[in-house]
């Protein structure tokens, strides 16, 4: 814990425009929430863009951004901060979650679902029109600043009874929807992402739309965005094509052989 | 027995040289055996001289044809053959050349050489199969299928390979290669060349399109067209010889979406190329053939391999040449249209009628994958998707209260057939207008935009297109509307209240409970055959060993809880913090401890199955088939589990069937009642579902959950259908939802979405397009549940 480096808020700057092609008006409708401090749940499949979303609207914002990849061992604790001794002394340190409040950033907490239920909960105080953060171990309670932003994201693809946001959380964000970009959008980006030519990427773009043509028939979710620029970043340092595609486009979908057998087929199909 | 000599002149004869070597690739590749550098056929010499001479004969003339495509892998032949003819018959040896010049033909020749490096499991196993058969692919054909055209396409075995437009049919058996993956992949041509006939609208022309060409045919020739049949059907039907026309316009409709989906398809394009450059071998020569066949044989020739086979003379000659002029010219337009084959079919029909006039024709063999095209069937096909859109509008218009025309289906036959063009690029919704059906706007505008979706999409829609339209336009505008719940309600009595267990209903509309409203009855499941779990058992056995292994691995593991109050260890992390708080004067937390928990998995699981009248037949039985891989599968693990279904009439009779409780073991008495569980009446939701929620919450467990199969939605025979089932049913899921129980959704219906989505949408659910998925699908989704 105390071994790694604390980066200090300003490090969260993203100084560079980040590479994003809106879908719809996502933008705008995370600015209007920003403008009136709501908290935001972006809603979709993993690999659409969430995440390079919320770098690029924290960089338009200017904005830090700070990001915490929930998991189910993240305790309340690694959200707002702790003792920890050194040297005879005691220090306090913030967490990921204080310390974005009090630098007035945007925090986002990606796949909360991951995160165990008490954990969740320091977030509500937050959530409402308070905007407080109380942190019980020193008694203090801190007053997020206007500028500060909470955003959490959530795949709503089914999932173990194990793990589900609790209504209660839920209701507290107003969701934007994400999905893959339609055809023309999703192959710029790959091309772009990935640095393959246009008739590779229309080719992954396909093979990508095939691949989804099988949700609700046998597959949970389709091949992910992510999964096609990955294809083409592995056709781009000269892995042959279709068994880039086969590494990344069909192994990480499915385990049902029948299944993988006819993805194959479509590789060999497209390419 | 042959000398050394002998067999070495042969074999220097035969290979021209004497000595072989590997390259570097090969070394990196083969490993160590055949790495060591040069070879000599000396090395060959010894194996061979044992052999008998009329097996050496044999295996010569094997080398001889490898040496003609690659010395090196015929060399690596003879060094195999010795220990070939151990495996393998004379016949065998045959095949495995075969298998290897196939191998060369699909991969090159390198994993060809090593093909005959030695002789593995796989090759023998190879060897002693004969063909392909569709069973053992079907399920990779149909997944294939779906993926490529978006849409449900039944895939069916059949004589030849075709389409209705609603199934793709492929033939029972493949055995044109040795491989079975060769054989796939004529499977898969074959496939996706029927994809083409459909994404590019080949068996869909629209006479609206030619009324021109039309009228001219009707009147050169006397036939007519009927709204008996569809557009293709009709267009082949107005000429006399309708074989030659339909055999004219499968080469010529072939060439236009052969050249689509190879643009389509790379990869494709490449199987077909190969299939192709065989089948060349076993066209015959044209001008061999009688005249009408000969030229269709040179046109598709022509326009297949860019030549023909053998010199073409005469009329005939002229006629493959005019012949293939015309559908050059098509071909170069920007989008050739199937109406565009339809009139080049025409031209080339009177090009071969008047140049050769009087010449029987006893038709044609195109390309095996190309299959075969049959009009009467697509006719069929058309009329069947049509008569369902038909009973979905009717349904719409129903759910609308709008006034019903009295003979819908002939209306819509109607439309299709006379309005030209209902569904060109203009004015689709020409033809709901037509129809003479008072739409509400926003009927309307659901329908335009689809269809405007669809048209930005692909340029023009087809039935099966506006027939999905209609009913995802129909859906949406249906789950927004209230229905009307008819006023009908029963009363209870004295007796259907005895021993009968009493649970409220919710009333959307007051936004109350009905107290005391349902009389619910527990009833053991009446016993079936003992057989059925045993033929159950024996239909899936391979999937019952996977299943039982993937649930093996749902045991639970030693897992080690962190922060516990009492525990075994001390939990150093934990400690750590609290002596940091507590030097901080902050107040340190009690829960030091690390538990072992070895009890992880503490999981109660409700069944509860709809037994309604709609599951009659192949959707019960198949419940009951995943109910038993389920049990088997849950045998495995230590999860409580128990089954229960539910029917019944009215709020006065609510039937519980109790097929195994929680405390009972899966023995043959359950074993029986899964046998006899049998579709009753109809679907009350609600409380059945109050009813296993009573039975959850008295069993202890960490963690409940409750699994609804079902096949609709909820209905009884009174007022409980529309808003009121579907609210109270969510109700009932709610109140599961707060007593800590996790409700999931299991549902077999293809339309059930908007619903369902508000049913079950807070909660968890699952749709299953095809009842059969349920054996393999129901475990699949236990296991993901709860892990
Ligand atoms: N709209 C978009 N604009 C630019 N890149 C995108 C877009 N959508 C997806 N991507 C690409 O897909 C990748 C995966 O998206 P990511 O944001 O990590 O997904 P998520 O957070 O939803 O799991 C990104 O790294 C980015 O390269
Ligand atoms: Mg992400």
């Amino acid at each position: 814990m105390d071994g790694s480096k604390t980066l200090r808020v300003e490090e969260y700057v993203i100084t560079e425009e980040p590479y994003y092609e809106p879908v719809g008006n996502e933008v705008e409708v995370f600015e209007a929430a920003y403008r009136n401090k709501l908290p935001v749940m972006l809603k979709g499949p993993t690999g659409c863009g969430k995440t390079r979303f919320m770098q690029y609207m924290a960089w338009k914002l200017k904005r830090p951004l700070i990001t915490v990849s929930c998991h189910d061992d993240l305790t309340s604790s690694d959200l707002v901060g702790r003792y920890l001794v050194k040297g005879g002394e005691t220090v306090w340190v913030d967490g990921p979650l204080t310390r974005a409040v009090k630098a007035g950033a945007i925090c986002y907490l990606d796949e909360i679902v991951e995160a165990r239920k008490d954990t969740t909960v320091v977030i509500h105080p937050l959530t409402d029109d308070r905007r407080i953060l109380p942190i019980e171990k020193r008694g203090e309670i801190i007053k997020a600043p206007d500028e500060f932003m909470l955003a959490i994201s959530y795949n709503p693809g089914y999932q173990s009874v194990l793990k589900d946001l609790k209504h209660s959380t839920r209701q507290r964000f107003i969701s934007i929807d994400f999905t893959y970009p339609p055809k023309e959008l999703e192959k710029k980006i790959v091309m772009q992402e990935s640095g393959v030519d246009g008739d590779t990427a229309e080719a992954l773009v396909t093979l990508g739309e095939k691949i989804r043509n099988l949700k609700d028939k046998g597959l949970e979710e389709g091949a992910s965005t992510r999964l096609l620029i990955y294809a083409g970043m592995l056709i781009n340092s000269g892995i042959e094509p279709a068994k880039a595609a086969e590494i990344a486009m069909a192994n990480p979908v499915t385990d049902d052989a029948d299944m993988l057998r006819a993805i194959r087929e479509l590789i060999t199909t497209v390419f | 027995m042959p000398t050394f000599e002998e067999v070495r002149s042969q074999l220097l004869r035969i290979l021209g040289q004497t000595s072989f070597g590997e390259d570097v690739m090969d070394v990196r590749f083969t490993g160590f055996h055949y790495a060591r550098g040069l070879r000599s056929i000396d090395e060959a010499v010894p194996g061979l001289a044992e052999l008998q001479n009329s097996v050496l004969e044999v295996i010569y003339a094997l080398g001889e044809k490898l040496a003609k495509r690659d010395k090196e892998m015929a060399f690596n032949f003879f060094m195999t053959a010795p220990d070939a003819v151990t495996h393998f018959s004379v016949e065998d040896l045959e095949k495995w050349v075969e298998l290897g010049l196939e191998l060369a033909d699909a991969y090159g020749v390198v994993p060809a050489r090593n093909f005959f490096k030695g002789i593995t499991r796989e090759t023998i196993e190879k060897i002693h199969s004969h063909g392909l058969e569709f069973q053992d692919v079907a399920r990779v054909l149909e997944i294939y299928m779906n993926a490529l055209s978006g849409d449900k396409l039944g895939v069916q075995e059949a004589h030849e390979s075709y389409t209705d437009t609603r199934t793709v049919f492929l033939p029972s058996k493949v055995e044109e290669f040795e491989s079975d993956e060769l054989n796939f992949r004529v499977y898969k041509v074959m496939a996706a060349y029927r994809y083409a006939q459909l994404r590019y609208r080949s068996l869909e022309p629209r006479l609206g399109r030619m009324e021109e060409l039309i009228n001219e045919l009707q009147q050169r020739y006397g036939r007519s067209v009927s709204s008996e049949r569809e557009g293709l059907e009709n267009f082949i039907h107005l000429f006399p010889e309708e074989q030659l026309a339909l055999d004219i316009f499968s080469v010529v409709e072939g060439a236009r979406i052969e050249r689509n989906l190879r643009r389509e398809f790379r990869g494709i394009a490449r199987d077909m190329d190969m299939l192709l450059e065989r089948e060349w071998e076993r066209r015959p020569e044209p001008e061999r053939l009688g005249e009408r066949e000969g030229v269709i044989e040179g046109l598709m020739q022509l326009l297949t391999y860019g030549r023909t086979k053998g010199e073409l003379t005469g009329e005939r000659a002229e006629v493959v040449r005019r012949a293939h002029e015309l559908v050059q010219e098509m071909l170069q337009k920007e989008r050739p249209t199937v109406e565009d084959s339809c009139r080049v079919t025409a031209e080339i029909y009177r090009l071969v009628e008047e140049r050769l006039p009087a010449s029987p024709y006893p038709g044609f063999r195109n390309v095996p994958f190309r299959g075969v095209i049959k009009p009467e069937q697509v006719t069929a096909g058309l009329k069947k998707t049509k008569k369902e859109m038909a009973q979905k509008l009717e349904s719409i218009l129903e759910e609308l209260d709008i006034e019903k025309p009295p003979d819908i289906d002939s209306m819509i036959q109607h439309a299709f057939n006379e309005v030209p063009d209902p569904l060109a690029y203009g004015a689709p919704l020409d033809f709901l207008f037509r129809l003479g059906l008072d739409i509400p706007d926003e009927v309307q505008e659901e329908i335009l935009r689809e269809i405007e979706k669809l048209l930005g999409e692909l340029g023009e829609i087809d039935a099966s297109m506006l027939m999905k339209v209609l009913d995802s336009a129909g859906r949406k505008i249906r789950a927004n509307i209230q229905a009307r719940v008819t006023e009908f309600q029963v009363e209870l009595t004295e007796e259907d209240m005895r021993d009968a267990y009493m649970y409220d209903e919710w009333d959307y509309k007051v936004g109350n409970y009905r107290a005391a409203w349902c009389a619910l009855k527990e009833r053991v499941m009446p016993k079936g055959s003992d057989r059925f779990v045993e033929k159950t058992l024996e239909k899936h056995s391979g999937l019952v060993s996977l299943i039982r292994r993937q649930f093996e691995m749902l045991r639970p593991d030693y897992r080690r809880l962190f922060k516990q109050m009492y525990g075994e260890e001390i939990d150093l992390d934990a400690f750590v913090e609290a002596f940091a708080d507590m030097k901080a004067g902050a107040t340190p937390s009690e829960k030091l401890y690390i538990k072992i928990d070895k009890k992880d998995r503490d999981i109660a699981v409700a069944f509860l199955v709809d037994l309604s009248g709609s599951t009659t037949g192949w959707v019960i039985e198949t419940e009951k088939e995943a109910l038993v891989l389920m049990c088997e599968a849950l045998e495995v693990l230590d999860d409580k589990y128990a089954i229960f279904g539910f029917s019944g009439k009215t709020r006065k009779q609510c039937d519980f069937y109790i097929i195994k409780r929680f405390d009972e073991p899966y023995d043959d008495t359950v074993k029986q009642r899964i046998a006899g569980m049998d579709a009753f009446d109809y679907t009350r939701m609600g409380p059945p579902i109050r009813h296993v929620t009573r039975i959850l919450e008295e069993t202890p467990a960490k963690i409940k959950l409750l699994i609804v199969l079902s096949d609709g939605k909820p209905e009884d025979f009174d007022e409980y259908k529309g808003d009121h089932g579907i609210e109270d049913t969510k109700k009932a899921l709610i109140e599961a939802k707060r007593k800590q129980i996790r409700p999931f959704c299991i549902t077999i219906d293809t339309e059930a979405r908007d619903y369902i989505q508000r049913m079950f949408g807070e909660i968890g659910y699952i749709i299953l397009d095809d009842v059969a998925k349920l054996p393999r699908k129901l475990p699949e989704i236990y296991r993901r549940l709860t892990t």
